[in-house]
């Protein structure tokens, strides 16, 4: 599992996602980004090696965008599997998150 | 005000006509889907309406017919020619029950028999679905097919193994999803447990599926989770009722004095509501899904709201109306028009515009597509082939093409008629067109076009054709003609449309009493229209009826004879030429002009109405055409296009021939309107007898 962030310049932050975000996952994760929390203008999160994920998982993500919406930055979701994509887009969000722009 | 029940009647008999029409065709396509539809919403709507005027008799049998058509939907009872008969003869028997809709003791027994023979063929378990459901059953499929769900999970239902992903799934395949996930709750950074759940989800789901498949989706969270389920009334007739405010009242997100305050503001209600802090973003855009959702399911229903129904007596009225309006209209352009205020004329030519713009609107009111009609053929073709054992199968064109109300009620049984003959005499046997080398089944076309101001009817068949020879025979045991009369086969085709006439063997039930087919030939005339036949041996035969498509006002030429006004249907006339040529030898009223070539035979409208004076040196001979033949009408002037209120000759003009009515002059005078088909058979009648012409070359 990896996800760790890389500091980029100009309040850029990319995040990895592990292969697996779901119940079992998301304490550790969570308190992960909690302590390596940073201001930032520009998030993106590659999802390309998440593998499973679920409610928990989901909603983590949602928290993760609304959190940086709360402090005015804009998150992006990179890279994401088609199993993924199909899961969040039951989901119906609003945000524009993904790489073009739409919503899922 | 119409009475609700004759209402009911009347659009139950509507429903009766779909469903009929969607069984026929079922029965040539069994896997057809929309006609699957159709006819369950037919049974359904019908059985919905019986219930709401307290007719249990006939809800109760319909629920019957609408639980076999159910099985039909869902692929557990397949369509069968015996399935569909069942139904049509069904079908008869609402129509037949409109009339007093609580059951007398002959339907009781008519109905319990279908039933019998309904689950004969329904598989087993359709009895006690049928039987004391009714409730149940009406419940699950509520007049909406729009349900809201709202999803809100416990907040431990992830750490209970629970998830919304498999729940959102299920239900998109129940059908179409609009998902709002409120994100409202979901706790800030300080607060945040990414183990609680903290999402809910607000959802329109549009599904054809019973409401208990939807509630079935949460069998396994309903314990935890609180779920709500509501069918959405799409028919509520409220108008306010999909608007967003109303919306969040009905959600229980504002109330009424809330949303009072935010609307008398200009800017969008929408935001108004997040700005004030009164409603989360989630919640708006949920009910905004809602209205998009309701708003795209009424659309359709609005449409057909867009219309009205009106006894066709008062579309009799409003076109007698028009019509003396079109009179006083010819009055006052008459008046204006001799008047030396120029004011006068324009108001005059002002309202005239207007006055036809009025008669155009309101011919396009009673205009009917003719396809209307075509559904009851297809059923007579069906049982009648059946009673006598022929492979006949019906194809219909044009049944889009529009005709006016009226002439489409009284074309109904000619038309029946011709079918009927077709299917009797025409079509031959199995084993004789076998022995012919034809095809099993026979076919019979009918089509419908427009033709100029005429609308064209054809029923041809590919039967054996007319037997000349037979004919002959007939009518002359008829003593209709004798053994030495000289016939060309036109001629002794149309034999069969004199009354009494009849070449068949015997006599059935469909037809060969010989009363028939000089009743089609006379209701065709009395609608203004004419009928021809074409016949070739082993072929088939083809009857063509023209037929004007209104009864009411023409547009006319007005030409004049001495004193006399005359108005020929505008829609006939081809052209108007001179006649400088001096009147020779007028013993013969039919003469023959060349226009360009062509001969065309025209007839002395002074001579044939023997109107004393004498001609002016220049006579006008106006060119008609009937059918394919040119005929022209010689008079001493062509006045002009005018608009004619058709008015029927009363029953002391019933044998005076050559007239299709009469129409009143702006001076009131009484104009008479020709029928130049009538004419020229008239003219071709006296030709025969005295068999002499004269040619005129121009």
């Amino acid at each position: 599992m990896n996800n760790d962030e890389c500091l980029q310049p100009a309040g850029s932050i990319e995040m990895i996602l592990p292969e697996s975000l779901t119940i079992f996952d998301v304490k550790s994760i969570y308190a992960h980004w909690k302590n390596e929390w940073r201001p930032a203008d520009n998030i993106q999160v590659d999802c390309s090696a998440v593998d499973e994920i679920d409610g928990a998982g989901i909603q983590l993500l949602v928290w993760l965008f609304l959190e940086y919406q709360r402090q005015g930055a804009s998150l992006v979701l990179l890279n994401m599997p088609a199993q993924i994509q199909a899961a969040l887009s039951l989901y119906q969000l609003p945000f524009p998150w993904l790489e073009d722009g739409e919503n899922d | 005000m119409i009475d609700p029940i004759e209402t009911f009647k009347t659009e139950a008999r509507e429903h009766l006509v779909n469903l009929e029409s969607a069984l026929l065709e079922l029965e040539e396509t069994p896997e057809d889907r929309d006609l699957i539809d159709t006819a369950f919403r037919s049974m359904h709507t019908i059985k919905g309406a019986a219930g709401m005027f307290g007719y249990q008799a006939l809800t109760d049998f319909t629920h019957h017919l609408e639980t076999a058509l159910d099985k039909v939907r869902n692929g557990e009872l397949a369509i069968s020619k015996q399935l569909i008969g069942i139904l049509l003869d069904a079908k008869d028997t609402i129509g037949e029950s409109l009339e007093s809709p609580e059951f007398d003791s002959h339907l009781k027994i008519v109905t319990n028999r279908i039933i019998d023979r309904l689950y004969e063929l329904v598989p087993s378990g359709a009895q006690s679905d049928s039987a004391g459901d009714n409730e149940e059953n009406s419940n699950q499929h509520s007049a909406s097919d729009l349900y809201r769900i709202i999803i809100r999970p416990s907040s431990t239902t992830f750490q209970m193994g629970l998830d919304i992903i498999p729940i959102l799934r299920e239900l998109n395949g129940l059908g179409e999803c609009y998902v709002t996930t409120c994100t409202d709750s979901v706790a800030n950074i300080e607060e945040f447990d990414p183990q609680l759940s903290y999402l809910h989800w607000d959802i329109m789901l549009q599904s054809k599926e019973p409401a208990s498949a939807i509630s079935d989706v949460f069998m396994f969270v309903e314990d935890d989770w609180d779920i709500t389920i509501e069918p959405i009334d799409l028919t509520d007739g409220d108008e306010e009722s999909d608007k967003l405010g109303e919306l969040l009242v009905s959600r229980g997100i504002l109330s009424h004095s809330q949303l009072n305050a935010i609307l008398t503001q200009k800017t969008a209600i929408g935001s108004q509501i997040t700005q004030q802090g009164l409603a989360p973003e989630s919640a708006i855009q949920a009910a905004l899904n809602e209205q998009k959702v309701v708003r795209s399911l009424k659309q359709p229903a609005a449409s057909q709201d867009a219309t009205i129904r009106v006894p066709s007596s008062r579309l009799d009225t409003l076109m007698n109306l028009v019509g003396e309006l079109v009179i006083v209209q010819a009055r006052l352009n008459q008046y204006a028009f001799h008047d030396t205020s120029e004011e006068l004329l324009s108001i005059a030519e002002e309202l005239d515009v207007l006055t036809t713009q009025m008669r155009d609107q309101t011919f396009s009111i009673r205009m009917v597509p003719i396809g209307s009609t075509f559904g009851r053929f297809k059923r007579l073709v069906r049982d009648l082939s059946n009673e006598l054992d022929k492979r006949i199968q019906l194809e219909t064109y044009g049944a889009e093409t529009e005709l006016d109300k009226m002439v489409i009620d009284k074309l109904s049984d000619p038309l029946i008629h011709l079918i009927r003959n077709s299917i009797d005499h025409g079509i031959e046997s199995l084993d004789e067109r076998i022995a012919a080398g034809k095809n099993e089944t026979g076919t019979i076309v009918l089509s419908a076009e427009h033709s100029d101001s005429f609308v064209v009817i054809r029923i041809k068949d590919d039967g054996a054709g007319l037997n000349a020879l037979k004919i002959r025979q007939r009518a002359v045991e008829k003593g209709l003609i004798t053994d030495g009369d000289d016939l060309e086969d036109d001629a002794v085709n149309n034999l069969i449309f004199e009354p009494g006439f009849s070449t068949s063997e015997t006599v059935s039930d469909i037809s060969g009493r010989g009363v028939g087919m000089d009743v089609v030939r006379r209701s065709i005339q009395e609608l203004g229209g004419t009928i021809n036949i074409a016949t070739e041996h082993n072929k088939g035969t083809e009857f063509t009826i023209r037929l004007p498509m209104t009864l009411a006002i023409i547009e006319g030429l007005m030409v004049k004879v001495g004193s006399e006004c005359y108005v020929l249907p505008l829609s006939a006339v081809e052209e108007c030429i001179e006649l400088n040529h001096p009147n020779i030898g007028s013993h013969n009223k039919k003469r023959i002009v060349e226009v360009r070539g062509e001969q065309v035979p025209f007839l002395y409208l002074r001579e044939w109405f023997d109107i004393q004076g004498e001609p002016p040196s220049i006579e006008q001979i106006v060119i008609t055409h009937v059918g394919q033949e040119q005929f022209g009408f010689c008079v001493d002037e062509v006045i002009g296009q005018y608009q004619t209120v058709i008015k029927r000759l009363g029953k002391l003009y019933e044998g005076a021939t050559g007239f299709s009515g009469a129409t009143i002059l702006g001076d009131g005078s009484v104009a008479m309107i020709l029928d130049p088909s009538a004419l020229m058979e008239a003219v071709g009648e006296t030709q025969r007898r005295v068999k002499r012409s004269l040619t005129i070359t121009q």
